[in-house]
């Protein structure tokens, strides 16, 4: 398969909430997972699934790959712990926990992520102001993935 | 602070019928006063009747939340183990407060009689009327963690349903991951909040759990259910909030020892949608399978068709 095939399926997952998905054409299989493709050990025996063993990719180690050179920021850049749902407000109706331009303290809340059903707030981790913000509210967010630059 | 509202339900909460000239006397306030103050405990879901000119008293009698009756109820390892503990007759949401109080050492308790604005995920309000239900938050802060608590939140609703089986509500199960439910009704929903800060990380537990819901309680568009309904008898409020807060406490103490595996057994015998058909409702699409239990990681696993799908997110329905 066309690897910028396989790069333009990575973004249509990456906007999307599909956990994983597998794509065979003829010879061919692809699957992506948003998360770990190592396979957990299941914890109640679950029916016996048809794996046709196909080639896994992993979708944080093709998104980086070499032709993405990833954007230098001015500042110190705050990354996402997790892989989880990122919510810039406490509740759809309230006002995001900060802005561009906004002066945030050590231990702050920035956003809020959810994983597992958790909700994990993200705290600044040092003073200073917010110069940019890289995420939307709602999206998926990859760990590491860079999030607030506070300069 | 109390309010003038709530030292008159404490005045009421027995449930001897109460004059108005001693209610005004013992609150040092003017019948205009004691008006707005009845007011107000109707506005909360107080149940009142005027038995007379100017008599007050409850429909029936409330059990208000008591520390000293809930501290004698605590096992010798959560009594060790608390440094805070807090009862307040009204407040936004327990869980909002324990995570924006500042740090302690230990475990902090909050439980409120009634909250204004009690959350579940997502902006989701839990409705519960006045000292009908308990609302009760735990925050405990982990000083060295190196693992993340993927999965607590499912330990910490196993040891729920394990106090409530205790309590003798044995037919409670969970509903993956936060829900508790009785024969097809909601009982109590939990929500896990965590807040890192360096390496330590500061994690709060809440619960919202139905005890007696009036009869006349407004709508929601769920089936619900009290814990007074499925035991059959009135259970004291102070008793299920220490027989929680003792699970809760081992379970956050162990956990980092034990992860998801050690409650793997208890899993299968409480999980309400092993076997069911369910739909998955993401941001995208809507998913339908057989929920067959959980990962490692407390994931659900739901076979579609030949696939074995991991769903980590996503509303969950069992379909009828």
């Amino acid at each position: 398969m066309d690897i910028r095939k396989i790069k333009k399926l990575i973004e249509m997952i990456s906007a999307s909430d599909i956990a994983e998905i597998e794509i065979r054409e003829g010879e061919d299989a692809v699957r992506i997972s948003r998360y770990s493709s190592n396979s957990l050990p299941v914890l109640s025996a679950p029916q016996v699934v048809q794996q046709l063993a196909p080639p896994v990719n992993n979708i944080t180690s093709l998104a980086k790959a070499p032709e993405d050179t990833p954007p230098q920021y001015q500042g110190h850049v705050v990354t996402s712990p997790m892989v989880g749902t990122l919510y810039r407000a406490a509740s759809p109706t309230s006002k995001p926990f900060v802005e561009e331009g906004q002066r945030v303290s050590e231990g702050e809340t920035l956003c809020i992520i959810e994983a597992m059903k958790i909700l994990n707030q993200i705290t600044a981790d040092c003073s200073g102001v917010i110069s940019k913000v890289l995420v939307e509210n709602g999206v998926p967010v990859e760990y590491d993935q860079p999030l607030f630059v506070i300069s | 602070m109390m309010h003038t509202a709530d030292r008159l339900l404490m005045l009421l909460a027995a449930g001897q019928p109460q004059p108005q000239a001693d209610l005004c006397a013992a609150l040092a306030i003017t019948p205009a006063v004691l008006q707005q103050a009845l007011q107000q405990l109707r506005v909360q879901g107080i149940s009142l009747q005027q038995i007379a000119p100017e008599i007050y008293q409850l429909s029936e009698p409330l059990e208000l939340l008591d520390k000293s009756k809930i501290f004698h109820a605590l096992n010798p390892l959560a009594r060790e183990q608390l440094s805070h503990f807090e009862i307040v007759p009204s407040i936004d949401s327990t869980n909002a407060y324990l995570l924006n109080s500042t740090q302690q050492a230990g475990f902090s308790l909050c439980l409120a009689e009634y909250q204004t604005a009690g959350r579940g995920r997502q902006g989701k309000q839990w409705i519960s009327p006045y000292a009908s239900g308990l609302c009760l938050s735990v925050k405990y802060r982990y000083p060295h963690l190196n693992q993340p608590l993927t999965g607590l939140n499912i330990a910490l609703a196993i040891s729920t349903v394990k106090a409530l089986w205790a309590l003798g509500a044995t037919s409670t199960r969970i509903k993956w991951p936060n829900d508790i439910w009785w024969e097809g009704r909601k009982l109590a929903g939990l929500l896990l909040e965590t807040r890192s800060m360096n390496r330590s990380q500061e994690v709060v537990m809440g619960i919202g759990m139905n005890l007696n819901l009036p009869a006349d309680m407004p709508a929601v568009d769920q089936p619900l259910v009290d814990l007074s309904t499925i035991l059959g008898r009135k259970i004291s409020r102070n008793l299920v909030a220490a027989q929680i807060i003792n699970h809760w406490v081992e379970t956050f103490l162990n956990y980092p020892q034990t992860g998801l595996e050690a409650y793997a057994d208890d899993w299968q015998a409480f999980d309400l949608l092993r076997g069911q058909v369910v739909q998955i409702h993401t941001a995208t699409e809507i998913v339908t399978g057989t929920a067959v239990g959980i990962d490692a990681a407390g994931a659900l696993l739901v076979q579609v068709g030949q696939r074995l799908q991991r769903y980590l997110y996503g509303e969950v329905s069992v379909r009828l």
